[in-house]
């Protein structure tokens, strides 16, 4: 299809441009990828401007609308009558759930970037470590890892938020701490091909000190790697952390969250099973669009990978 | 061989013993197990009871004749008397053991009898409409948290329809919407590393050669496809097998089923550690033992590797 371009004509227009030419091509090639990107966008939009978002207050009870069915549903299933005052419905206690669900979204996505942020720094740290300096430093690094790797994972992680309690920093530190390995693994692997590598080679006869070598050499080798596996993730721990919160275990019971609102719909399914539905479909939907956009930095990232996925 | 096996077996001994030591410094250091078993009582709670419970378990001495005191008895298996029942925690646990394995390994086998197949074809046939199929299905399945799809089940098909009991385990019909939740769960990896791992054999050199030889489809799919894909497989089974377990711990929740996964939520609501512990050990012990086991399997299916000779 594409020709070499060395006989193309000297492209002048402005360089922000030439960007936003290239990212429209890649949002074109990949629809899903695009998809992905924009669920992710509305989320981070939601979040950020939850309370400009909805007129209530998520935690404000409301008891004479309470048990509100969502306002397409038949009339006549309870004693309040469906509206579009409450698009999702209510809770028994009169809260809004789409409220609810869009404050959620904040709790969610804290744990997810903010996990993963630190379980990045930690992988890309040690990484670099065992796999620059090598030897018995990175044989225990590796043995540790899979040590790690071998323990079932979510019984880990109930086992410490039990002993810890419910706070959102707990949460953050559980899963950026138990979510580390696999950052180890993938930092390790890439910087031990970059080792190999002429450039690498070439630093190091010309007297390059080790952390330049390791910053301006081999880190950027990194970047798309590591793009790609923070944003899947990502979308892991917000299912981890709603997960929890519907054991009861994630953070404090009186903040809106996915899972605890999960966790109290859990009674309430034979007789409200709206309830339970819509905290669902957010961590469904949230899933889908870090998978469709992580998928679609990898192709960006490193096309190798492409012909094999297709 | 022998030297790698030996070398594995340490690792797996080693993989439990930081489980243990973990779990048991994580609850001294952070803090002291009989404080949290009493608060959140309404009830006033008079010293002397506490320090009578403290004695009887064995939380008074110091931390290291503590720490000595339970490795030595979790390593014969013994965690101590549940907090609430004051039954041995070893026995709790093994009576809930055989209901999760059946759980959980019916739900293994239902996954892979649709994955692989569907795998298999999504690959051979890479871009048809198999294709679009089994990536959705692998899509839908990661994207789906299994305490959700249990919750929705049960409103469809236990409230609505009636069609199928809500929770129990007493016959066939009982098994239906558990089966279906964890197996949906881990089908999606299943299908994804199926398709993939087919699609890198079928660029081999041998692919092409027995294609060439004119030999029949059928035995090109079996006899040089399949086993050949069929090797990362074997430790994904293996691995996936911590996460169908971990899929317990929701799906035995939701359905009330009388096992493992059960036991630890409700334990973990009334802080009863020695359950919690016991589990948590168990639950690493059969992961690392099947781990291990698919590992030594593999050198046998594959006679082109042999660690560490």
């Amino acid at each position: 299809m594409s020709l070499p371009s060395y006989g193309k004509l000297a492209d002048n227009r402005p360089r922000w441009l030439q960007q936003l030419a290239t990212f429209i091509r890649l949002v074109k090639r990949d629809k899903g990828g695009a998809f992905g990107m924009l669920i992710v966008i509305l989320l981070i939009f939601c979040a950020v401007f939850a309370n400009h978002i909805t007129p209530y207050d998520p935690s404000l009870q409301n008891l004479r609308e309470g048990k509100t069915p969502p306002a397409w549903f038949p009339k006549g299933s309870g004693k309040v009558t469906p509206s579009w005052a409450h698009p999702l419905g209510t809770d028994p206690l009169g809260r809004d759930l789409l409220t609810r669900i869009i404050y959620g979204s904040r709790v969610s996505l804290t744990v997810g970037v903010f996990g993963v942020l630190l379980a990045c720094s930690l992988g890309l740290i040690i990484g670099m470590i065992g796999g620059y300096l090598g030897g018995r430093v990175d044989d225990i690094i590796v043995n540790v890892i899979n040590i790690m790797l071998g323990i079932p994972y979510l019984l880990l992680v109930v086992v410490i938020a039990t002993v810890l309690g419910r706070s959102l920093i707990n949460v953050i530190l559980i899963f950026g701490i138990t979510d580390a390995p696999v950052f180890v693994r993938v930092t390790r692997s890439v910087v031990l091909r970059a080792r190999e590598c002429g450039y690498v080679e070439a630093a190091v006869s010309i007297g390059a000190q080790n952390w330049r070598i390791l910053f301006e050499q081999i880190l950027p080798n990194l970047v798309g790697p590591i793009i790609t596996l923070g944003t899947l993730e990502m979308s892991n721990l917000i299912f981890a952390e709603a997960g929890l919160g519907f054991l009861g275990l994630s953070v404090p019971p009186s903040v809106p969250s996915w899972g605890n609102m999960l966790n109290a719909a859990r009674e309430y399914i034979l007789s409200y099973p709206w309830m339970a539905m819509w905290p669902g479909f957010s961590i469904m939907i949230t899933a889908v669009g870090m998978n469709l956009m992580g998928d679609w930095l990898r192709d960006i990232m490193d096309p190798r990978q492409r012909r094999a996925r297709r | 061989m022998n030297r790698y096996l030996f070398n594995r077996i340490i690792q797996s001994i080693l993989v439990l013993l930081g489980v243990m030591c973990l779990v048991f410094f994580l609850l001294r250091i952070v803090g002291d197990p009989v404080q949290m078993w009493f608060s959140g009582r309404t009830r006033e709670i008079d010293p002397e009871t506490i320090a009578e419970f403290r004695r009887s378990m064995g939380f008074d001495l110091p931390l290291p004749v503590q720490f000595i005191n339970f490795m030595r008895k979790a390593i014969v298996g013994d965690f101590g008397n549940s907090f609430r029942y004051k039954l041995p925690a070893s026995m709790m646990i093994i009576e809930r053991i055989p209901a999760t394995l059946k759980l959980t390994s019916i739900s293994l086998l239902v996954a892979l009898i649709v994955s692989i197949p569907l795998g298999v074809m999504a690959a051979v046939k890479s871009g048809g409409i198999i294709d679009d199929i089994a990536r959705t299905l692998a899509l839908i399945s990661q994207a789906t948290p299994t305490y959700w799809l249990g919750l929705v089940l049960i409103s469809i098909f236990a409230v609505k329809l009636r069609w199928l009991p809500s929770s129990g385990s007493e016959n066939w019909k009982h098994y239906i919407l558990p089966v279906a939740c964890l197996a949906l769960s881990s089908m999606g990896g299943l299908i994804r590393l199926t398709r993939s791992s087919v699609l890198e054999v079928l660029q081999e050199d041998y692919v092409r050669t027995a294609v060439s030889k004119g030999l029949r489809k059928n035995v090109i799919y079996y006899r040089h496809i399949l086993v050949n894909a069929a090797l990362p497989l074997v430790t994904v089974i293996g691995m996936s097998l911590g996460g169908l377990l971990g899929g317990a711990l929701y799906i035995e929740t939701i359905f009330a089923w009388p096992g493992m996964g059960r036991l630890v939520s409700d334990a973990v609501g009334l802080r009863d550690f020695p359950i919690i512990q016991g589990v948590a050990f168990l639950t690493c012990l059969i992961v690392v033992c099947v781990n291990l086991l698919t590992d030594v399997i593999y050198t046998f299916i594959d006679p082109r590797i042999r660690y560490g000779d």
